[in-house]
């Protein structure tokens, strides 16, 4: 049991990590307190049904298109708000929570209120692992994940790009002083934050349905493990992210499954009493990378 | 004229700090601009860079107006900065450092010049791989010089590049202004707290006093002046 538990959790941790890494860049790194992130992971799974389900892609193609729309979606929403309202954390705070609001509506009339459930490619009988069992879309999730959590690190450690990233993050002026642009920097970041979430959305469209609300549950883990990770850090989000799942299956499993979405907001609220700067973050300094 | 300034007003908000400063920078030459706290000196610098918009006036660079370029064009026009309290990237290496130094140029010239800065700074090299939060003040200040120099400049600001350090650094820092104009060729354009030893190391002098330049002269007489004696040496 507590293996099976512990597996579940580490499916819904990885979906729960990919959101919060994008949308620590967001709010940790630049500023933004964006509560339409939650909708970005809907549009992802959405997205994903669309090329899937009602288009009949081909898997490997469908996640492709899911993530070109993901970057599409982030510049675009660089260019016509972020760009606007980045300095104001009250005032983009406000305009989030219309998009949000906006693009939970707009799902709903575009797909129905109904619940959907993506066409998986893998076959649904189950893998046993000793007394463990699980499906290959579970294990691809997780694999997926891990590949996707890599990539976006091999990006800032290693490219001439993600070192522009963490260099404008860590201290703006200096780096615009070496010739990097700061608004194509701004841009690249909402992408990366966009097509992470998006990819979580697509991920765990497979495990669980899919409804254009689903995005409120995200965005409030998301800010959960954000803050109790540290904003802008992103080991803080991997980990609280994996640990949430963890915690949430495992609560929902030994307490009770009725209070499994209460479980990560006790583990915000204990990290906001003992440790309020976040659990990975040295004194109160923001660490980028 | 490499640099010129001509009544270059700005502000920050509704603050005015520039009103009305003209400067001119020679080709090779070494220029300090020295005056009290709050005269305008690290504004102007970050005016001339693009930091800052200009309100009215206008900035002349190699003949070709940069007064309403973006920093990065103007870094690739051949301005580099060495901003004031160094401004390093605290969880990045000193390697690091010095490639986003070259950033505008190509990655094997950007090899070249990262070669040479660790013959000019061994210190550099043997902390290439360490994280530059964990220098000391004295490093940081030396990587920061070496980051500014990696982009090729034609021209490098200088702001107060011995803010904190130990006096027997605060000279050798200097020295390494003096070394890099000298033998490196590239003109500069120094702000400096210190302004003994900075017109003592400069060709051509100013005095910024209210956001206006109030005396200008070659850096010797400026040293000489009774008044600049009295208001900045403290004697």
């Amino acid at each position: 049991m507590f293996l099976q538990l512990l597996l579940n959790g580490i499916v819904l941790g990885s979906g729960y990590a990919l959101i919060s890494i994008g949308h620590t860049i967001i709010f940790g790194l630049m500023r933004v307190s964006n509560f339409a992130h939650g909708e970005f992971y809907m549009l992802g799974a959405y997205f994903a049904f669309t090329f899937l389900d009602l288009l009949g892609l081909p898997f490997a193609l469908a996640f492709f298109l899911t993530i070109v729309c993901g970057i599409i979606l982030g510049y675009l929403l660089n260019r016509l708000v972020f760009k606007y309202v980045r300095d104001d954390m009250t005032v983009n705070g406000l305009v989030t929570i219309g998009m949000s609001i906006f693009f939970t509506n707009l799902a709903q009339y575009i797909w129905g209120a109904q619940p959907k459930n993506l066409m998986s490619p893998f076959k649904s009988n189950t893998i046993f692992l000793g007394r463990v069992s699980v499906t290959p879309a579970r294990l691809f999730i997780i694999l997926a994940s891990a590949v996707s959590l890599f990539a976006f690190f091999c990006i800032i450690k290693y490219t001439k790009l993600g070192k522009a990233f963490r260099a404008t993050f860590q201290q703006r002026d200096a780096a615009r002083l070496v010739g990097i642009d700061s608004e194509r920097i701004y841009s690249v970041s909402t992408i990366l934050g966009t097509v992470m979430a998006c990819i979580a959305g697509a991920l765990l469209g497979l495990a669980y349905s899919l409804e254009p609300t689903m995005g409120a549950k995200a965005i409030s883990v998301s800010w959960a493990v954000v803050v109790a990770g540290g904003p802008g850090n992103f080991i803080g989000a991997i980990t609280i992210g994996l640990l949430m799942g963890i915690i949430e299956a495992l609560g929902g499993g030994y307490i009770s499954s009725a209070y499994k979405d209460a479980f990560p907001f006790i583990i915000l609220i204990l990290v906001l009493i003992f440790k309020p700067q976040g659990i990975f973050s040295k004194g109160g300094s923001r660490m980028n990378g | 004229m490499l640099l010129e300034l001509n009544d270059v007003h700005a502000a920050y908000g509704s603050t005015k700090v520039l009103n009305g400063v003209n400067l001119q920078v020679g080709e090779g030459s070494l220029v300090a601009m020295v005056g009290p706290n709050g005269a305008g000196k690290t504004t102007t610098l970050r005016t001339i860079c693009g930091l800052l918009p200009i309100l009215k006036g206008e900035i002349i660079f190699r003949g070709q107006r940069i007064d309403r370029m973006k920093s990065k064009d103007i870094v690739k026009a051949g301005i580099s900065h060495c901003p004031e309290g160094r401004q390093i990237w605290p969880t990045m290496t000193v390697a690091e450092h010095l490639e986003l130094g070259g950033y505008i140029n190509s990655s094997t010239t950007c090899k070249s010049d990262i070669d040479r800065m660790y013959e000019l700074f061994p210190i550099l090299k043997e902390r290439k791989k360490q994280l530059s939060g964990s220098l000391s003040g004295g490093e940081q200040q030396v990587l920061a010089v070496a980051r500014a120099l990696m982009s090729r400049p034609k021209l490098i600001l200088f702001d107060e590049p011995s803010l904190g350090l130990s006096p027997k650094l605060v000279s050798e820092i200097l020295m390494l202004v003096k070394k890099i104009n000298a033998e490196e060729g590239v003109s500069v354009l120094l702000v400096e707290q210190n302004a003994k030893m900075a017109l003592s190391i400069a060709n051509d002098g100013y005095v910024l006093e209210k956001g206006f330049v109030t005396m200008r002269d070659k850096a010797e007489k400026l040293r000489n002046n009774d008044y600049v004696k009295k208001a900045y040496f403290g004697m």
